[in-house]
Order: C-alpha cells, then structure tokens, then sequence
C-alpha cells in the first residue's frame, strides 16, 4: 500500500523539491553568518578567519548605557501593537460581519485595508504634518477645547501615537482572517440560537467568538514572536531627537551601530538575541496554548 | 597676479590630485611643437636637468580600476566606460590600458563593492576608497606608500601643487590618509566651499523692516525680535532636527560643536561639551521660548525646513551654497520680490568670530601593492596636468623662473563646444539625463589636457568620484569674478555654461551665489576661520561608542533647546560624554594627532 501511494503522489512530491531547495538556500544556509556575532569579524579575514571573541559583542550591547531604554522602548511600543492590533481587528471583524449587504461590507473592507500597502515613508510624512501642533488633528481636538498636543515631540505622547498610528493602519489587514474564520460557523448554530431567544449581542458572545476562538489563540501565539519587533520603518520615519528616550527601539539601534559604523558583529549578536528571546516565548506560548485550549498550532 | 595665482592654485587642487587624467604624444612631437611657440628650444620640455617626466610605454601596461557611472550618462559617439575616445588617448599615446573590475551606478555601491573586492583579496589596481576604508586597508598592508613614488617622479608641477594645496588646507593635505609618516592615498578634493556652510538671510524682509545685514549677535537678536512681531507667521531662525542651524550662534561664542578643538595647551578637546557651546544653548533655549524657533523643529528633517523656507517663513537659513538651487529657487519663484544674500559670521560681545570647517577629504585615490607600474599613475599626473594648465600664463612663468620647468604643451587656442544649447549636465539645479559636449578641437591639438576638460565627465571614469566637481568649481571661482565684474570673459571651462544657464532659470542664483563666495574668499584667510584638528580615520573606541554619543548629545541639545531639559542638563551631559567612551577617544584623538 505504501508504494502505492508514492507512486499515486510522487509528482506533488517531485514540486516540493524546489521549494525545499529555495528554503534551505535562502533560510538554512545563511545561517553559518550568524557566526560573527561570536567573532571579530573582518571583512578582510571573512567569515572564518576572523578571530572568536566568545560573548564580547553579547556584553558590549548589554553594557550600553541606554540599552535598558531601548529595550524597554521595544517591548512596550511592540506589546502595544500587539494588543491593540488583534483587539481591534477582533472587534472590527465582528462589526463587519453583522452588515448585510455585501455591497457596502466589501467597500467598508477595501478602505480599509488600503493603508496597509502603503510604505511608512509616506504614511509616516503624511502623518507628521496632520501631527503639528497646527496640523489638522490638533484643530480637530482643539474644537473640544483641548490644548495643542505635540504628539510626535513629547515623551509622553510617543509611544501611544505610534501604537495608534500602526493599529490604525493594519486593523483592516488583520480582520479578513477573522472573517474568513466567522464564515466557516455553521449558520446552523446562529439559528438554533436565534431559536433559543439570544440576542444579537448572545449571538457574538457564544457563537462567532467560541466559533474563531482557535484562530484567535493561533494569532495571538504567532505574535508573541514578534515582542522585539516594534517596526523598524515606522519607528525610523517617525522618530526624533526629543524623543529617543521613549522612541528609541532595538532595530533603530542595530541601524546606526550595525550600518551606519559598520559594527557587523555587533548588530549580528543583538539580532541573534531578538531572534532566541522570540523563539522562546513563542515556543512558551504554544506550550500554555496546548496545555489550556486544547488546540495547538506545531 | 597673485590673485591669479591663488586661483590658479585652487584650481589645480581643485584637481583631483590623481590623473583624471592622461597624456602625450610622447616626447618629440609635443616638444617640437612647444620649441615652435615658446622659442626654448635646447632642452627637451617637460623636463628640468636629465629627467624627463613623461613617458610612453612601447609594450603597453594594462591598470585595473573601478568606476562610477550614473545610469543616465551617455557617451559621445557611442563609447563606453572602457572604451571610449579618452580612453583610447592613452592607449595610443601612453601605452596605457585600462580595465574596469566594475562600473557601479552610484558611490555606495561602488563602495560596496570595494570592500566585496578587498575581502575576496582582488582589489583592483588604483581604487577610490573613502578614508575609513582605506585605513582598513592599510591595516592589513594592501595599500602602497606614496612618500617615494612622489618623491621620485611627480614634475616640479606636481610638486608645487601639493606644497600650495598643503598651505591652504592648512597642512591636513594628506593627514586622512597618513599612518605613521606614511602618505597611503591621493585626497579627492573639491573646491574649498564645498565644507562649510553660509548663513542665508532674506534681505528684502531686512529692507522692509529698515535693517541693515547683522553682524553681531546682538545685532541678530534685534532682527529676530522685529521679524517675529512683524512676521507672527514666519520663524527667525529656520533650524530642522540635525540642530545644524546652531551654528549661527554657536560662532559668535567661538563654540565648534561635532568639531576637535585645539586648545592653546596644544592639547585637542571635543567642541560640544566645551562651556562656550553652554552658553550658545542657553541662548537658543531663550530665542526657542520667544517664538524665533519653530517649536516642532525636532520632527522636522531639512526638506520640511526647506518647504518652509519656499512657502517664504523663514529668516535665516543655515544651508550650502547649492542651496540657491533648492530652495531658494523655489522661493523665488513662489515669493514675489524675496531675495537672500550672504549674512556675515556673527561676532559675539569681543568683536570675534569664529568658525571651523568640516574635515576636508573623505575620499581618496590610493594604489594597492598588487600594481606592477605604479609609476604610470605619476607619469599619467605629470602629463594631464602640463596639458591642462597649460594655458595659465603667469603659472608657466613661475615654474620657469622658480622651479626651471618647462611645460611641454604650448599655449593653445580654447575650443568652443558645438552643442553647448542642448547640453545638460551634473551640477545642482542641471536638468537630466546627463550629456557630453560635441567639441570641435582640431586633430591636430596636442595633449589630453584639453579632452580633460572637454569631457569633464571622463574624469568620472575611474571611479574618480570628485570627478566633474574639480573642473566645475574651478569655474565656480570664475563666476564669482564675472558677477562681480560684470564681465562674462573672465569665465572658464564650465563655468561658461553655468553662468548662462544661471542666467536663465533666475539671475539671482548668480547674485546670490556670488555674495556668498565673495565672503567666504575673504573671510577663510582670517584667523577667525579654523580647520578642525581631528582629521583622522575613526577611533576605535569611535567606532564602538560614538553611535551612543552622537545619539546623547543630539538628544540633550535638542531637549535643552526645547526647554523640556534645564541648562543644568549640559553638564550632566557632559559628564555622561566622559564616562561612556569620550574620555577614551579624546585619549586616542589626541594620540592620533602625536602620531602625525
């Protein structure tokens, strides 16, 4: 029986061949590079003749005066992200899929998730001006009395206006999962529980959110992975001198030490650390995941 | 003629020192013709006692180098980067080939490559490097001294153009480029405004408001304070988040921030945590709280300053001279009646100011050891340079009665360009794509001097990245002397072209322009005028920490300024400076400088 089936499938298996191959090439073989986070690389020397130095590159990061600030930044601004991402998007998801008509749902869905192809570089230019203390959200607020705020400026306001701004931008992205999720409920159990007498909001409550509750666990787990990555490019477009206290975050860092000095080792080790701190937490993640949900994801 | 001379001088370090370059037809022809015209006769030109400076190969060598060329250049008559009429010049009359390991669109790129190349230990004969790679290169001794090659083949000419580029920079000719006494790279270098940047003041608003241009910084102060009730709209002080406006006060405290100072102990000290540059904030703390700032300059990079600056809301504006292109063009076109000029350096209570220019080279021309003719680069020097200049009369007489050279070219006829309407090229505000000059220069003109300058582009060709800039300011100089003597025939090489084609976008470009230059030409012999006294490669302890630094300073003047950090935040600062890795590099730039 078994040589049958591989004479059935062989050709699906003889497709796989390339992908795998372009996997290992561009995801495996790279890796030997990680490397020169334990060396002083040279360019010169190249990747192996450049003398070991242990955990030096390791020690330098942490002993940076500021990088308590700037991970700290990366974990909050990134955390933030997280959260409000997946509640909105939750949230919008279920609003959407309670319109009827098609025509107007697909509009609603379209605009808005239109800003997530857009690059930061223009979201973000477009956003620094409507930010100004004279710009258009602060005559908007203005209206009820508030005083100017220079979002972009304080220290205050940093962190929650780039958690805004990114949420604002990828809510739309992040719902069509979710509604994709909601049509694979059985509408059989939306009539039962019209015919039991539940209201539209019971309906929510007990039927749509139990229905995706798996993909919501499986998201949620994903992004656990992504607790370092605060996103580089909005960071990098956004981000001013009078608020690096706040705004500074790990890629911004890796940027001016890795690229601007060319600290190839340097930036190699804390890229290499993003990536354990991930692994970890995702492999936890997964772990609680499968202990109290009953659903796990590999 | 001293003036002359000066120019002159400028020029031919304007040059890029290497060979952008190539050479004669060797020996006889040119002499005969230089006997003809000049009458010397006897001795063989181009040549001072038995040595002659010029020479061709009968078995030709072949040199390997890199070179930038721009996607959108084209080449006259169908070349290209490697084989080209300039090219083909030195071929025939140098027995000189030339390969191009790689052509790359742009400088990063090449840089790149540059170093791909020198870590698969195949750097090309003659590379372009910038001094951070060079000195990585030196350190693992690919890199070729020059002290000797120098000494023993560059022409009186030569010599003397190094000796003059010398004084003028103030003795950091080589300093970039040097490792123990050791000179491993020719600088690349650009006309001397290219490293300091001008105050630009709208003169118009001044004759509004009934003042004069301020020279102090009282004087200033005064203007910013008129401007700000007459103009509630606009902003005194036009400043983005790179802080590089701080400059304007900054000079009158004799304040060098981002700059090595050297202090009359000898000893060298960093120019931002100095108590003068306290005393600067202090005052752009003070001009922030009145509304002489814009209050969001921290989330603005200088195009949003320089959108302002076209919507006619800025004052004074910090920039380089290019910025009569943008933006001040576009303010012209969009204010009707606005008009800037050069606003002086201000003097601070002493009647002093003070003013330090950037480090002066970047780039270099270096030879690798791999050469087997490094010679032929000096021969190649020697004989663009005679060819190029050989039309500076009182230079001719100076290296004949003081250094006994003799040029080898005669003094010749310039050519005009045929196609000089259609022409477009590389300088700020030329229209793209970039195109050649159709020249009609006789078959019979010898040297390649002149191709040199016909096709500035070619110089470009090897990578030479200073590339057209060396002939195009020369000709800036040019142009200053024509606007202030209202006289087009002073004009030379490209300066011709750029003149009218200045002339025609918007006649204030060259006003403008020319102000700025006469004051800078006056004001660099002046002791106010300062280089800074770190020129070196970065430290290593740079490398590693000034990422962090460079991060808290911008970030604490920033803060200051804003007033959202007390002035007692400086000397927090400074303190912080110190003890994460300042302390260290200071020790190693003052080394560095022991080291010379």
């Amino acid at each position: 029986m078994h040589t049958t089936y591989i004479k059935q499938k062989w050709p699906l298996y003889a497709m796989l061949v390339i992908p795998v191959f372009f996997v290992i090439l561009f995801n495996y073989v790279p890796l030997y590079g990680v490397v020169i986070a334990f060396k002083n690389y040279s360019p010169a020397r190249g990747f192996w003749g450049s003398e070991w130095v242990g955990l030096k590159w390791f020690e330098t990061a942490v002993n940076m005066p500021d990088f308590k600030f700037i991970l700290r930044n990366t974990f909050v601004i990134a955390v933030g992200k997280i959260i409000f991402g997946q509640v909105f998007s939750i949230i919008f998801a279920l609003l959407l899929n309670e319109i009827k008509n098609k025509v107007y749902k697909k509009t609603v869905q379209t605009i808005t998730y239109f800003p997530h192809f857009l690059s930061w570089v223009i979201i973000g230019g477009i956003f620094t001006d409507m930010l100004l203390t004279r710009g258009i959200i602060n005559q908007l607020i203005g209206l009820f009395g508030i005083k100017p705020i220079f979002f972009l400026g304080s220290n205050q306001w940093f962190q929650p206006t780039v958690v805004i701004l990114e949420t604002w931008k990828e809510f739309g992205w992040g719902a069509i999962i979710y509604l994709a999720a909601m049509t694979n409920i059985n509408p059989e159990i939306y009539e039962a529980a019209i015919m039991d007498g539940a209201s539209l909001f019971r309906r929510i409550w007990n039927v749509t959110l139990p229905g995706i509750s798996s993909i919501i666990v499986m998201l949620a787990v994903l992004s656990i992975g992504n607790i370092l990555n605060a996103g580089f490019e909005q960071i990098l477009v956004l981000y001013n001198p009078a608020v690096y206290q706040t705004g500074d975050i790990l890629d911004t860092f890796i940027y001016r030490q890795g690229l601007l000095q060319a600290q190839y080792s340097l930036s190699t080790a804390i890229g290499l650390f993003k990536s354990i701190i991930a692994l970890t937490l995702t492999l936890l993640a997964n772990f609680l995941a499968t202990k109290y949900t009953d659903y796990r994801i590999f | 003629m001293k003036r002359k001379l000066i120019s002159v001088a400028s020029m031919l370090i304007a040059g890029s020192l290497l060979f952008s370059a190539c050479g004669s037809d060797s020996g006889t022809t040119a002499s005969e013709t230089q006997s003809s015209s000049s009458g010397t006769g006897a001795q063989a030109s181009g040549t001072s006692g038995e040595k002659s400076y010029f020479k061709k190969y009968d078995e030709p060598i072949t040199l390997t180098t890199h070179a930038v060329v721009g996607a959108d250049t084209m080449y006259q008559d169908g070349g290209t980067a490697e084989n080209n009429a300039w090219t083909q010049w030195q071929k025939e009359h140098l027995g000189i080939i030339w390969k191009l390991k790689w052509v790359a669109p742009d400088g990063a790129t090449d840089q790149q490559k540059l170093d791909l190349a020198f870590a698969s230990g195949d750097l090309p004969d003659v590379i372009s490097p910038t001094k951070e790679q060079l000195a990585k290169y030196v350190a693992e001794d690919q890199i070729l001294p020059l002290n000797n090659l120098i000494e023993d083949y560059a022409s009186p000419l030569i010599k003397w153009a190094i000796g003059e580029a010398k004084e003028r920079t103030k003795g950091s000719l080589f300093l970039p480029f040097t490792k123990a006494g050791q000179i491993y790279g020719f600088p690349v270098m650009k006309e001397l405004m290219d490293y300091y940047n001008t105050n630009f003041i709208r003169d118009d608003i001044l004759n509004q408001m009934g003042v004069a241009v301020p020279k102090t910084l009282a004087e200033y102060e005064n203007v910013l304070e008129k401007y700000h009730q007459q103009y509630p709209k606009g902003y005194g002080l036009g400043m983005d988040n790179t802080l590089s406006a701080q400059a304007i006060p900054m000079a009158a405290y004799k304040a060098y921030p981002k700059h090595w100072v050297k202090t009359g102990n000898g000893e060298i000290v960093y120019g931002s945590i100095q108590p003068e540059a306290r005393e600067a904030l202090v005052k752009l703390a003070e001009w922030y709280k009145k509304g002489y700032i814009d209050p969001e300059f921290a989330v603005k990079d200088n195009s949003k300053l320089q959108e302002d600056v076209v919507q006619g809301n800025i004052l004074t504006y910090y920039g380089h001279w290019a910025s009569i292109a943008a933006p001040f063009n576009g303010m012209w076109s969009k204010v009707a009646g606005s008009n800037v000029t050069c606003m002086p350096n201000l003097t601070g209570e002493d009647g002093k100011t003070g003013v330090m220019a950037n480090p002066w080279f970047d780039g270099s021309r270096a030879i690798t050891k791999a050469c087997k003719n490094p010679e032929a680069v000096m021969y190649l020097l020697n004989e663009n340079w005679d060819s190029f200049y050989r039309n500076y009369t009182d230079l001719r007489e100076k290296m004949k009665n003081e250094y006994g050279y003799e040029f080898k070219y005669p003094v010749t006829e310039e050519r005009k360009p045929l196609n000089v309407d259609q022409v477009a090229r590389d300088y700020p505000g030329a229209a793209q794509p970039r195109q050649l000059w159709k020249y009609d220069y006789p078959a019979d003109l010898e040297g390649c001097g002149f191709m040199n300058s016909f096709y500035t582009h070619y110089t470009v060709l090897f990578g030479f990245t200073g590339g057209p800039v060396s002939i195009a300011n020369g000709a800036l100089a040019s142009m200053a002397d024509a606007v202030n003597k209202n006289d087009t025939s002073v004009l030379i090489g490209e300066g011709k072209n750029m003149y009218a084609e200045w002339t025609n976008t918007n006649p204030k470009m060259l006003t403008t322009f020319a102000s700025t230059y006469n004051y800078w030409s006056e004001f660099e012999k002046t002791d106010e005028f300062s280089a800074d006294a770190f020129s070196g490669a970065a430290t290593p302890t740079m490398t590693e920490k000034k990422q962090y630094l460079d991060k808290l300073e911008l970030e604490t003047y920033t803060r200051i300024i804003m007033g959202s950090l007390p002035i007692t935040a400086f000397d927090e600062f400074v303190q912080n400076w110190k003890k994460n890795g300042g302390d260290q590099i200071t020790k190693e730039v003052n080394e560095w400088a022991k080291g010379l």
